[in-house]
């Protein structure tokens, strides 16, 4: 594996629990510099790929290398520029927000006190310094495992759903945040989320997973492309109006939703032969519509093309 | 290394836990001599003689009952690591690219510090107490005390050892002291037993921790314990030593494949 300007790349990388597998021959690249986002619905194998990087499981087959390094020794060296949560933030519940990092502080070798003060102020968590973690809300925590990411003046961040139990104003505030530390810090972010329109306001690089398996890796601005619009037809009879999609304008792109709607996804013609082609064939035409596809419409169409057609 | 054994001193002293536990270890022992100094004037109000209110009697007790250290070491050893695994702060660790092998050597010193510090406070609280409050038997009772204790001290580490292995072993404190209870105790029981039919189990269960450092024969003059002669003595060292040896050997093992 080769490519210094890559922080991780993943070759065959396969975790598998008994006869479950969790990650199927990942292959990744995660640019420096970037804010990646890893997109999947739970048990797609975000956080088992997140924890294969930062040496907590141990994968099964495949290799990845993190700032080139492969062996074990130099990804545990490099691991020291990382800052990480992954899953709910560990912490010892009967200490303060400032001891639990001054505890981290001390074990990382990090000089100077007023860098705990300083990271409680970056995350918010100025004023709740001598709280009980176990006391501190969902959304608290959360800020305080960022924090603890943070501590170190990390070069790469790995954030596993971070923004989870942030009230909207947290979340936009964290969103902030991190893209700051991307672009005045130059650091590289790795965010797995399945708060996909969350994700579409930072992240420059995407890889989404079903099932364990990557199913389109694309940068931001491809997917802006590639997103564009769709058209949406609403027909008396979806089935049989699906069906001759296909027969009389050749079009295979295309859902049919549960409630019935059909979407076009890369649509080359005008809208005149869609509804020509119901009013034709004696159906009546409810809607026919042209839409902006969002990052989550994107997300299920790809899992509708993994799952081999389970929803066209 | 350091800094993480440093980061877990600042734990200890930031909770409770062992600060209840030392606690508890110095108020028994404390308690125990008072009893014994209070049961004088009581017997004394009735015309009586309490003849147990001496150093003898107390410092003999615990020497009579070295297996009680051993079981709080098991809770001292839970202590120190069990929460790591409970709430994942041994995760954070790990991520942050501290080796598994220094996490378990660090936690297994730290263990041993601070189980030295509650032992010296514990122990030096009953002999000052004793002198204090009880008839003074003599320096031999006391000399002998400590003779237990430094003969017993490898086979507790061990039992401090196993403790932490089985933490990572199992991943649960109750799992890891059910654990620890059937290695370090039944199973010793149990060869013993079998060693009163089978020569070989008798010859086990000679250097098995548990019934070494609680086997006491009432002799004419007091008590005879496993290191009371020089080759009991250093018989207790080296079965601590191997209890040492494997459980580290085992623990090393375990935090290497755990999956966190």
């Amino acid at each position: 594996m080769t490519g210094t300007n890559m922080i991780v790349q993943t070759r065959g990388l396969t975790k598998q629990y008994g006869k479950t597998i969790a990650l199927d021959k990942v292959d990744l690249d995660i640019p420096r510099g970037s804010i990646y986002g890893l997109v999947g619905n739970n048990g797609a194998g975000k956080t088992t790929f997140l924890k294969i990087l930062l040496g907590q499981v141990f994968a099964t087959s495949g290799q990845f290398s993190l700032w080139e390094a492969q062996d074990e020794v130099s990804q545990r060296r490099n691991r020291r520029r990382c800052g990480a949560i992954i899953e709910a933030p560990g912490f010892y519940p009967h200490m303060t927000a400032a001891q639990n990092l001054e505890y981290y502080r001390i074990q990382r070798g990090i000089p100077g006190r007023e860098k705990v003060a300083e990271k409680l102020e970056q995350v918010g968590l100025e004023n709740v310094a001598h709280k009980k973690f176990k006391q501190m809300s969902l959304g608290m925590k959360q800020r305080l495992g960022l924090g603890l990411a943070l501590l170190g003046e990390p070069e790469f961040l790995l954030l596993d759903e971070p923004i989870n139990g942030l009230d909207p104003a947290g979340i936009i505030e964290i969103r902030n945040l991190l893209l700051r530390l991307n672009r005045e810090k130059h650091i590289t972010i790795l965010i797995s989320s399945h708060n996909l329109p969350e994700l579409e306001n930072m992240v420059t690089d995407y890889a989404f997973l079903s099932r364990g398996r990557v199913i389109r890796q694309i940068d931001a601005v491809s997917l802006h492309e590639q997103c564009g619009t769709y058209l949406e037809i609403r027909v008396t009879e979806p089935e049989r109006y699906a069906a001759l999609l296909e027969r009389e304008l050749h079009v295979t792109d295309y859902k049919v939703m549960p409630d019935g709607a059909i979407r076009v996804m890369q649509q080359t013609q005008s809208t005149a032969p869609y509804g020509k082609l119901a009013v034709e064939q004696g159906m009546d035409l409810l809607g026919l519509e042209r839409r902006e596809i969002q990052l989550e419409d994107y997300y299920m169409h790809l899992i509708g093309e993994q799952e081999g057609g389970e929803i066209r | 290394m350091t800094n993480y054994i440093k980061s877990e001193f600042y734990r200890i002293l930031h909770t409770k836990g062992v600060f209840i536990l030392t606690g508890v270890c110095v108020a028994v022992a404390l308690s125990y001599v008072v009893l014994l100094w209070f049961m004088v004037s009581v017997e004394a109000s009735t015309g009586g003689y309490f003849r147990w209110a001496t150093t003898k009697h107390a410092f003999s007790t615990l020497e009579a009952d070295m297996h009680i250290p051993l079981y709080l070491s098991a809770v001292m050893g839970s202590l120190i690591v069990c929460d790591d695994l409970k709430h994942r702060t041994i995760n954070n660790s790990v991520a942050f690219g501290m080796s598994r092998e220094q996490i378990f050597l660090a936690k297994v010193i730290v263990g041993m510090a601070v189980s030295a510090v509650c032992l010296v406070v514990t122990e030096s609280v009953l002999i000052g107490s004793g002198y204090l409050l009880l008839e003074d038997s003599g320096a031999a009772y006391t000399l002998s005390l400590l003779k237990g204790t430094a003969a017993c001290i490898p086979a507790w580490t061990a039992g401090l050892i196993a403790i932490i292995s089985l933490c990572y072993m199992t991943g649960n404190g109750s799992a890891s002291i059910w654990s620890w209870m059937l290695i370090m105790v039944a199973a010793p029981a149990v060869v013993s037993i079998l060693g009163m039919k089978f020569e070989f189990c008798e010859r086990l269960a000679s250097w098995l921790l548990y019934p070494l450092i609680s086997t006491t024969v009432p002799t004419e003059e007091w008590l005879e314990y496993s290191w009371s002669t020089a080759a009991g003595f250093l018989k207790c060292q080296e079965a601590g030593v191997i209890g040492i040896s494997v459980f580290i050997t085992l623990g090393i093992l375990a935090i290497r494949r755990r999956e966190l």
